[in-house]
């Protein structure tokens, strides 16, 4: 994006060589307002989850019986087990920042693997002792729903909601995984270092929201009566 | 007394010294160019190729516009030879079924509706005239992100395409709001509405990535000395409108991709048949869809306050209540949605987002009166600009004052979804958007091409729209009023000469814009050189060069002025002869700041 | 309410002398009532506040443009004529221009609160009706279970179905639909109630009554025989009624802008005789008169004509005992069974050229027999000739 203008050719590390689009005055105005940028896109993120939220308090007012049933058809220690997953995660893609701006570099790429590793575990314990499993048994969505032993008729509705949710938030930890493991490829790379980590915290803070929102979808789904 | 503070050092070592030419400067060959516009991140170039793709799907939406209103001088009539009538021209399926007669019309008016809703009016000012020009009036060089920037045009596009893909498939007859169960039902070309939801889904991607951009942009990248009450009202204008797209736009990602389930999974959410509920994809579709209609407003006001500033040189009355009115717009703009829903929602609600509605009504008042408080005292030049400005005052005075009657409970419960909101929603938006963006086109198109526009074609066009507009609008408030509904391809007898008038009306109106285009391309191709301040105005991109140099300013701005101190402050490129101030004040009385 | 009407009382003349005689408010029918006065109590309030506004917008329309239009003039560009100072701002101006209009729009907001809220509410007494939609007609059922049979012409616009309603009576109306949204809107009553298919909504009012100051006109017997062409009823007396457009004002489909009924009010002894001599069919009628009662009754002529017309579904001319192509490619003889499962599941087979849109039709078993035989009897193909297949088309085999 920019040139020096040296004779001499420049051995630094990308991080160190780093300097900020044309269009900035200092580094630190373009690395704020990445940071900026990524909390709007965090709110567009909160806004279009609140939107799910919504049909989902609006299909429970509707329907409770349904989703007190549907919920117990749901084992709660999955669901358990992937929030320990995902705060795990989320503590360690802070650390890979921390680890960023003190230049540790093998801790920081210990980190994100671990991190990658996590929402891996998160996905498969989703998608193999969850999705798997009730699809086989016929809990699905609406029309597809085709469950023998379902004690409400509005029982198709909590597994589109259950569904839509889940797999809009399984969406975004793919999401989350693409853009950790392109971290990772630039940090070995040797294009964060303390100088330069817009996108480590950027990714960071996504990933956070990511961890957040499964914290509100745990115990809607899981825990109601 | 200028803003350019030639004696500033460099601050930084690298390429933003000097003149580069202009941006529109060819880079040799045609290839050349072709490659460099197609991966440009400047927000000139990618401010025009909105303006083009807009534009575009303006003329596209028109054609629609046109065709409805022809198909309506005669209503369909069943006789013993079938289906004879105005809308037999549409008919060409079936034309021996009187039940598809109504088909065609239906496609076409979803299609008028959708093109000009998402792929007009929610770019059309903010992605092209304020990419243009919003970071030129902040003395910035560019916008934030300008490769996120680029992308999100071409995201438009892509969007835009999967949308237009419907209609090579057979169209879409849901209306553009999409209203469930009927979207969702079996009677609907089920491939074609997931085809034209999913473009209004990765449009929506590329409206938060401009919103994104110039929130961040204002905030960030003001030239030195700009407050933030020193921005241009078009500034603090898009700035809300930001605001809205970024808070806004994901509802309407969770509401289609909700209804693209709906149709390929059939989840449920919103069919009654499986214990969903229709109203909910309501409250959805308007929670963005109503603030939608301000995405559209604001920047036209923001224009028009630009323009009559500028064109009365008048320091603009009142210019805080213009800048909060703009937020007051902005946040009460997501209270409002359930306005739509009077005859649908419970009692309760309805009478708080009456309230509610009322509020809005505040601030838009507000700014009606200070744009006519500018005019007083001033230096009022009539040129298309101000007279589009001037005929904004007027249609979106009307747009507004008819919304009282929807906002109204009793009233509303008569005239929803009848022709009087036609009216009132095209006054607000023809009226409001589409005359405000005529306006900015004509202030800026100097600067923008470097060419001016022939006065006397583009007024001859002036006077047909707004003469062609009136007419076809005026007369559909009456129509609303008497029981017309809205979205009928055929009438009862009794509405008859009123529709024929208001068909008349649209032809008149098409013929004002074909006038338009041509007044823009001669300015193209045979227009006068334009000077790189032809009116005399004082925000920053007046300072530019016409067309504005490949970076904009060729040293970074420093700000020493308001952005209307006509008063006291010559314009940039201008003669002082041209410009005479008055009496300076004595020291100690400033005027504005 | 005595603020209502020390607020209307001056408006409702206001709205009368507006109004009066000019293109103002309703379709034109060709009915002598068209006089601005809204036809229901609740009407009238709307018609008065509409008035309100109107005035309130005329008189701030020409003061901000008036104003304009002055300062653009008087304050032209004048070539080398320095401009004139002027204040940036004002504060009590400003402070006025907000306070003022603010109180007028709280005017407007609890004045149509009161009068949505007339509109909202009808008396225990009041005459209930169930109203169904469907695609793409109305159906009004009376509490003795009669539904209407009768057709008139509208406009040259569709042959609509006519519905009574007793004059000057409360009368509530229970909305349901039998598949999308639609809105049951009469411009006459200046209200409008959408419809839904998975809750009920309601449309209360009351007309004015059939006076020279409201005005009316009269049916006369022998008018009968072209205003009811269909249908099983002989009017002999000679009565008086109003007579208004019902439209579907949400929009729902190919035939959106053709559904629509037609109101008469008339007076309550003549309702209660007319809805009881409307009833339901005679109870020796041949199962062929009760299909047509069907027929008629349950809107199948909507989409379906008897006279070989194709229209949104296909015609019952020769439909029985014939093969028919489908949209699977597939040809299917159209015998009784295939007659039933196409009534009781629409979408099952679908006739090429046409889209599913039929909405299922709620029938009891004779009623649907009867329909059958009435189709059957449409055809010129003998139903000996036709042996039925055993079912097998009512397993949802591909034929």
């Amino acid at each position: 994006m920019t040139s020096i203008h040296s004779t001499s050719v420049d051995n630094r590390p990308y991080h160190e060589r780093y300097v900020q689009g044309h269009h900035w005055r200092t580094a630190d105005d373009e690395f704020d307002a990445a940071k900026l940028g990524m909390w709007l896109f965090l709110a567009t993120e909160v806004l279009l989850f609140a939107g799910l939220f919504c049909a989902y308090a609006v299909m429970r007012m509707l329907h409770p019986e349904a989703f007190s049933n549907g919920s117990h058809l749901l084992d709660w220690r999955f669901g358990a087990i992937n929030t320990v997953v995902l705060l795990v995660s989320s503590y360690t893609m802070a650390m890979s920042i921390r680890n960023a701006q003190l230049g540790q570099f093998a801790r920081m790429k210990f980190n994100l693997i671990f991190t990658l590793f996590c929402a891996g575990l998160f996905l498969f314990i989703k998608l193999y002792f969850e999705y798997g499993p009730k699809w086989s048994q016929g809990k699905r969505p609406g029309r597809l729903f085709n469950y023998p032993f379902a004690t409400d008729p509005n029982e198709p509705i909590w597994w589109s909601v259950y569904y839509c949710a889940t797999g809009i938030h399984a969406t975004h930890v793919i999401i989350g995984m693409a853009l950790i493991f392109w971290v990772y490829i630039r940090t070995v790379r040797g294009h964060f270092g303390p100088k330069h980590y817009t996108a480590v915290e950027n990714v960071g803070l996504y990933w956070h929201i990511v961890d957040l929102i499964w914290i509100f979808l745990f115990p809607l789904l899981y825990l109601i009566h | 007394m200028t803003t350019i503070d030639t004696s500033r050092p460099a601050d930084h070592g690298h390429d933003d010294h000097g003149h580069h030419g202009s941006y529109l400067k060819s880079r040799g060959s045609i290839w050349a160019d072709i490659i460099n516009w197609a991966t440009t991140v400047d927000h000139k170039k990618i401010g025009v190729m909105y303006l083009v793709a807009v534009l575009f799907f303006f003329f596209c939406g028109g054609l629609m516009a046109i065709l409805l209103r022809t198909d309506l001088l005669d209503p369909i009539r069943d006789t013993a030879t079938g289906v004879t009538g105005g809308s037999s021209f549409l008919v060409f399926n079936k034309p021996e079924s009187i039940g598809a007669a109504g088909q065609n019309y239906n496609r076409i008016m979803t299609l008028h509706g959708a093109i000009m809703v998402f792929m007009f009016i929610v770019p059309g000012i903010p992605a092209s005239l304020g990419n243009f020009f919003l970071p030129l009036m902040i003395g910035a060089k560019d916008v934030a992100f300008p490769k996120l920037n680029l992308f999100s045009w071409y995201v438009y596009l892509f969007g835009a395409l999967f949308a237009l893909w419907s209609v090579g498939m057979g169209g879409v007859e849901t209306g553009w709001t999409f209203y469930t169960p009927y979207s969702s039902s079996e009677a609907v070309d089920h491939a074609n509405v997931v085809l034209v939801v999913l473009g209004v889904f990765i449009m929506g991607f590329s409206s938060i990535m401009t919103g994104l951009n110039f929130v961040v942009t204002v905030h960030k990248l003001r030239a030195p000395g700009m407050g933030w009450f020193d921005m241009p009202l078009f500034v603090w204008a898009v700035y809300a409108t930001a605001l809205i797209q970024v808070l806004a736009t994901p509802v309407i990602g969770i509401t289609t991709l909700l209804l693209i389930f709906e149709r390929v999974f059939g989840i449920g959410i919103f069919d009654p048949a499986l214990g969903g509920d229709p109203v909910l994809f309501q409250h959805f579709f308007w929670f963005y869809s109503h603030p939608v209609v301000y995405i559209m407003i604001l920047p036209a006001m923001g224009v028009i306050s630009e323009c009559i500033a500028v064109h009365a040189r008048k320091p603009i009355f009142g210019y805080h209540a213009i800048a909060f009115s703009s937020l007051a717009i902005a946040g009460v703009a997501f209270l409002v949605w359930g306005h739509h829903l009077f005859t649908s929602e419970g009692e309760l609600a309805a009478v708080v987002f009456s309230a509610l509605t009322f509020l809005v009504a505040i601030p838009t008042a507000v700014k009606v009166f200070n744009w006519v408080s500018t005019l007083y005292k001033g230096s009022i030049a009539l040129n298309t600009a101000m007279l589009y400005a001037l005929a904004f005052i007027f249609t979106f005075s009307v747009g507004g004052l008819t919304g009282l009657p929807l906002a109204t409970l009793a009233t509303d419960l008569h005239l929803h979804d009848t022709y009087y909101v036609v009216a009132h929603f095209h006054y607000v938006m023809f009226g409001g958007m589409v005359i405000g963006m005529m306006a900015g086109l004509h202030h800026w198109w100097p600067k923008m091409f470097g060419k001016m526009v022939s006065e006397p074609i583009s007024i001859t066009g002036f006077a047909l729209v707004f003469i062609g507009f009136n007419l076809t609008f005026i007369i559909q408030f009456i129509l609303g009023v008497n029981g017309m509904p809205r979205r009928y391809a055929s009438y009862i007898d009794e509405f008859r000469q009123m529709h024929q008038f208001s068909t008349i009306g649209s032809w008149i109106l098409a013929l004002g814009f074909l006038i338009h285009l041509f007044a823009f391309l001669h300015s193209m191709f045979k227009g006068k050189p334009a000077p790189a301040n032809p009116w005399g105005g004082l925000t920053l991109e007046w300072e530019a060069d016409a067309p504005p140099d490949e970076h904009n300013f060729a040293h970074e701005p420093l700000v020493t002025h308001g952005p209307y101190d006509f008063d006291d402050v010559v314009p940039p490129h201008c003669d002082p002869a041209d410009f005479p101030l008055p009496e300076p004040l004595p020291a100690g009385a400033k005027g504005h700041h | 309410m005595t603020l209502t009407n020390f607020i209307t009382a001056p408006m409702q003349m206001l709205a009368q002398t507006q109004s009066n005689g000019s293109v103002w408010y309703g379709p034109r029918h060709d009915d002598a009532a068209i006089g601005g006065v809204g036809h229901t109590q609740q009407g009238s309030e709307v018609e008065a506040l509409f008035a309100f506004i109107n005035w309130v917008s005329i008189v701030s329309l020409v003061l901000v443009c008036g104003l304009s239009l002055y300062f653009v003039v008087r304050y032209r560009r004048k070539a080398g004529v320095p401009i004139e100072r002027s204040p940036a701002h004002n504060a009590p101006l400003e402070v006025a221009w907000t306070v003022v209009p603010t109180i007028f729009l709280v005017i407007m907001f609890f004045w149509g609160f009161w009068a949505y809220a007339d509109g909202q509410i009808a008396g225990s007494d009041a005459e209930t009706i169930d109203v169904t939609a469907q695609k793409w007609n109305w159906d009004f059922q009376y509490s003795n279970g009669a539904l209407s049979t009768v057709i008139v012409d509208k406009g040259g616009f569709k042959e609509a179905k006519m519905f009574l309603v007793p004059a000057d009576t409360p009368v509530l109306l229970r909305l349901k639909s039998l598949d999308v949204i639609h809105s049951f809107f009469v411009p006459d009553f200046r209200m409008k109630s959408d419809v839904f298919p998975n809750r009920m909504t309601s449309y209360a009012f009351q007309t004015h009554p059939l006076t020279d100051e409201y005005g009316f006109r009269w049916n006369e017997p022998e008018q009968n025989k072209e205003q009811g062409r269909e249908g099983n009823v002989v009017w002999t007396t000679r009565y008086k009624y109003r007579e208004h457009v019902i439209f579907c004002a949400e929009y729902c489909g190919d035939a959106h802008s053709r559904m629509s009924a037609v109101l008469r009010v008339v007076e309550p002894e003549v309702y209660k005789e007319l809805v009881s001599q409307w009833s339901r069919p005679d109870p020796n009628a041949t199962p062929e008169e009760i299909g047509r009662w069907v027929y008629l009754a349950k809107s199948c002529n909507g989409c379906h004509s008897v006279d070989g017309k194709a229209n949104t579904g296909p015609t019952w001319q020769n439909l029985f005992g014939y093969e028919h192509q489908y949209t699977d490619g597939s040809t299917i003889l159209a015998d009784e069974n295939h007659l039933r499962e196409s009534i009781l599941i629409p979408g099952a087979k679908v006739r090429a050229g046409f889209a599913n849109q039929m909405s299922i039709i709620p029938l009891t078993d004779k009623e649907l027999n009867s329909v059958i035989a009435y189709i059957r009897s449409l055809s010129d193909k003998a139903p000996s000739t036709i042996i039925p297949s055993n079912g097998e088309s009512t397993e949802g085999g591909e034929g």
